[in-house]
C-alpha cells in the first residue's frame, strides 16, 4: 500500500515536471491557430506597419536595455543568451 | 505516417518555390484614378506605348518610404535620363496612395520620396484588384502594346527588395509579351544596399561602471545579407572583501571583445534560412570579475595559513557560439514564423571550494538551445510576438523560456509596447519580467518614448545555503524617456534612466558577498546611430 503511495507520489511529480513547457507550447500553439485565422488586409496595415509597431532586431527600433544581464540572470535566457558566464552561480556552486 | 511524410514535404517545398510569381504574365486590371489632390483622372490607358510601374504605397508605411524613394530615383528618373529601356520604351512610375492618410503624414511622405505622379486609391479597391496582401505592392506592366497585344502583368513583388530586381524585369520587356523569358538582361551593376550601426551603451552606479559599445556593418545584395560585428566592453569597479581578518580594497578594470558574423539567405519570398557564429575573449559580467577576484584574495590568506595548498588557477574566460534559423513568412508582411537551434560554449571563471584544499569547479559549460517564434498581426492596430525556448547547460535540467509582446497603436501618433517573459529552471530557479513603453510621433521624423520595466527571480540557490555565491532573489525596477530620429537614410536614438536593483537579504548569508550582492541605484543610458548608403 506505502509502495503503491510512493509510485502515485512519483508519477505525480512526472507530470508535474512538464507542465510548464507543456502549458507554453498550449500558449504557443493557440496563438499560432487564432493569429493564422486572421488576415488583415493590407490597405488597414498602416498603424502595424509603423516602424515603432514592428518588432525589428535593430538596436534603433529595440527597447530592451542589453546590460540588464550584467545582473538579470533571467533576462539573458530571454534574449538568447546563457547564464554561463558564472560556474559559481550555478546551482550547487558555491565557494 | 512515413508514406505521407515525402508527398507532404514536397508539397510544402513546391508551395514556397511558387509563391512569389503569382501573377505573373496575367492581364493588367485597368484603372481610372484621380491625381492626388485634384480631380483629373488617371487610367491605365493613358500610359499606352510605355512601361508601368505601379507602386502601391501607404504614407504611414515605414517600409514604403525606401521603395517610393528610391522607384522614384531609380526607376522614373533612370529610365527618364536613357530614354527608356534597352528596347527604347518609355517607363513610367505611378505611385498608387492605397489607404487613407493624415494629411501631416503624407506631406512629409511626398516631401521626402518626391514623388512626381500620384494618385489616390484610399480604399484600396485598386490594391485589393491586384491581390495584394500587404504593402509596398509593386506591379510592372507591359502597356507598350506591340503586336497589339493587351497591357500585361509582367511581375508583381509583395515586398520591395531593392531597385536591381526590378530592373532587371523592365529591361526585359521588349513589349511583345511572349519574347519576355528570350531578351538578355542588361548587365546592370548589382545593387547593394550597407547599412553602418554605432551602438554605445552604459550603466554606471556609484562603485561599478560598464559600458558597451558596438560597430556592425550590414550588406544586403540581391537574396542575401551578410553582418559582421564588433563589440568591447569595459568593466570598471571598486572591489572589497574580507576573508578572515584580511580586507582587500582594490579598484578593478576588465576589458571584454567580441566577434560576431551573419548571413541570410532568402531561400525565395517566403523563406530564409541564417546561420551566425561568435566569438568573446574576457569576463563577461561584474559578477564574474568580483567572484574571481575573491577567491583570489581568499587563496592568498590560505597561502599563509597551509604551506603548499595549490588548486587555484588565473581565469582566462572566453567562449563562441553557432547558430542557425529558419524564418517562413506565412502571410506577407503580416505573419512570421521561426524556427533555430544554437551551440554556445563558455569557459569561465570558475567557482572554489576553499578550506583546507583549493578544489576548483565546473569551469567550462555546453549549450545547446532551441527556439522557436511567430508574429502576427492580430488587428489593424495590434501586432504581436510570442518566443518559446529551451536550452540546456551542462549539468543543469534544462531552461524553459516564454516571452510575449504586443504592441498597440491607440492612435495615430501613439504606439504602446508591452513585454512579458519567463524563465523557469528546476529546481528552483524562476524569472519574470514586465515592461511597457509608450512612444507618440513627435515633429515629422522625431518619436519620444517612456518606459518602465519590472523583474524578479527567484536566485540560482539550490539550498541557499550559506556559504553559496550565487545571486540572492533579484528584484529589478527600470524606468526611463527615449527619444528616436527615424529618416530614410540615417536613424538615430537616445534613452536615459534610472535603475534599481534590489537583492534579499538571507538572514543565514555568509556576508562575504555582501557587497557584490548590495542594493545598487543604477544609471542607463544608450545612443544609437545607424546609416544606409
Amino acid at each position: 500500500m506505502a509502495e503503491t503511495s510512493v509510485h502515485k507520489g512519483q508519477s505525480k511529480k512526472g507530470i508535474r515536471k512538464f507542465m510548464f513547457p507543456l502549458f507554453i507550447l498550449a500558449v504557443l500553439l493557440s496563438a499560432i491557430t487564432l493569429t493564422g485565422c486572421v488576415t488583415v488586409p493590407a490597405q488597414q496595415q498602416r498603424l502595424v506597419s509603423k516602424s515603432n509597431m514592428q518588432f525589428s532586431g535593430s538596436a534603433v527600433f529595440s527597447y530592451q536595455d542589453r546590460l540588464v544581464t550584467q545582473f538579470e540572470s533571467g533576462s539573458a535566457s530571454f534574449t538568447g543568451g546563457q547564464s554561463g558566464d558564472c560556474g559559481s552561480c550555478v546551482a550547487g556552486g558555491g565557494q | 505516417m512515413n508514406r505521407y511524410f515525402c508527398p507532404l514535404l514536397i508539397l510544402i517545398v513546391v508551395l514556397f518555390l511558387w509563391t512569389g510569381e503569382l501573377y505573373a504574365q496575367e492581364k493588367a486590371v485597368s484603372f481610372s484614378l484621380p491625381k492626388l489632390g485634384t480631380e483629373q483622372p488617371v487610367g491605365l490607358d493613358d500610359f499606352k506605348g510605355s512601361i508601368v510601374v505601379l507602386d502601391f504605397f501607404s504614407a504611414g508605411c515605414p517600409k514604403c518610404y525606401r521603395a517610393s524613394w528610391e522607384i522614384e530615383s531609380g526607376i522614373q528618373e533612370y529610365y527618364e535620363s536613357r530614354s527608356g529601356n534597352p528596347h527604347s520604351i518609355p517607363v513610367r512610375v505611378a505611385a498608387v496612395s492605397s489607404e487613407e492618410a493624415l494629411p501631416d503624414d503624407m506631406q512629409v511622405f511626398l516631401e521626402d520620396t518626391e514623388l512626381s505622379l500620384v494618385l489616390n486609391d484610399e480604399k484600396g479597391t485598386l490594391l485589393k484588384q491586384y491581390g495584394a496582401a500587404a504593402l509596398p505592392y509593386i506591379v510592372v506592366i507591359d502597356a507598350a502594346g506591340k503586336n497589339a497585344s493587351e497591357p500585361v502583368v509582367v511581375s508583381a513583388f509583395e515586398e520591395y527588395d531593392g531597385i536591381d530586381k526590378l530592373r532587371e524585369v523592365i529591361d526585359k520587356i521588349t513589349g511583345r509579351a511572349e519574347s519576355y523569358t528570350e531578351t538578355a538582361v542588361t548587365d546592370l551593376k548589382k545593387h547593394i544596399i550597407n547599412e553602418a550601426l554605432f551602438d554605445t551603451s552604459a550603466i554606471i552606479a556609484s562603485d561599478v561602471y560598464i559600458s558597451d559599445t558596438v560597430l556592425e556593418y550590414k550588406q544586403k545584395k540581391e537574396a542575401t545579407e551578410y553582418s559582421v560585428a564588433l563589440s568591447y566592453r569595459r568593466i570598471d569597479m571598486d572591489y572589497s572583501s574580507q576573508y578572515l581578518d584580511v580586507i582587500r580594497n582594490e579598484s578593478l578594470k576588465e576589458n571584454w571583445f567580441s566577434v560576431n558574423g551573419s548571413v541570410k539567405f532568402n531561400l525565395n519570398p517566403a523563406v530564409s534560412l541564417s546561420l551566425d557564429g561568435g566569438f568573446y575573449d574576457g569576463y563577461q559580467t561584474y559578477r564574474a570579475v568580483w567572484l574571481d577576484n575573491y577567491y583570489r584574495h581568499v587563496y592568498g590568506v590560505l597561502k599563509t595559513f597551509i604551506d603548499g595548498i595549490e588548486g587555484y588557477e588565473k581565469a582566462e574566460p572566453w567562449g563562441y557560439s553557432i547558430s542557425g534559423g529558419l524564418k517562413w513568412e506565412y502571410l506577407p508582411g503580416a505573419g512570421f514564423a521561426e524556427a533555430g537551434v544554437s551551440y554556445q560554449r563558455d569557459v569561465v571563471s570558475p567557482g572554489y571550494e576553499m578550506g583546507v584544499t583549493v578544489v576548483k569547479l565546473e569551469d567550462a559549460f555546453n549549450t545547446v538551445g532551441f527556439h522557436i517564434s511567430t508574429e502576427n498581426i492580430l488587428t489593424r492596430r495590434m501586432r504581436s510576438l510570442i518566443e518559446l525556448g529551451v536550452s540546456d547547460t551542462t549539468e543543469r535540467d534544462p531552461r524553459y523560456t516564454l516571452q510575449a509582446s504586443l504592441n498597440y497603436a491607440p492612435a495615430d501618433h501613439w504606439v504602446t509596447r508591452f513585454n512579458v517573459a519567463g524563465a523557469k529552471e528546476r529546481p528552483n530557479f524562476r524569472a519574470k519580467s514586465v515592461s511597457l513603453t509608450l512612444e507618440r510621433d513627435w515633429r515629422e521624423k522625431w518619436f519620444v518614448s517612456i518606459f518602465g520595466r519590472y523583474y524578479e527571480d527567484t536566485s540560482e540557490i539550490e539550498n541557499s545555503v550559506s556559504s553559496s555565491a550565487a545571486a540572492p532573489p533579484l528584484k529589478t525596477y527600470q524606468a526611463g524617456l527615449g527619444l528616436r530620429m527615424q529618416g530614410i537614410k540615417t536613424s538615430f536614438k537616445f534613452t536615459a534612466g534610472p535603475c534599481n536593483t534590489k537583492y534579499d537579504r538571507l538572514p543565514d548569508r555568509d556576508t562575504a558577498f555582501d557587497q557584490l550582492y548590495k542594493d545598487r541605484d543604477w544609471f542607463s543610458v544608450q545612443i544609437v546611430f545607424l546609416h544606409k548608403f
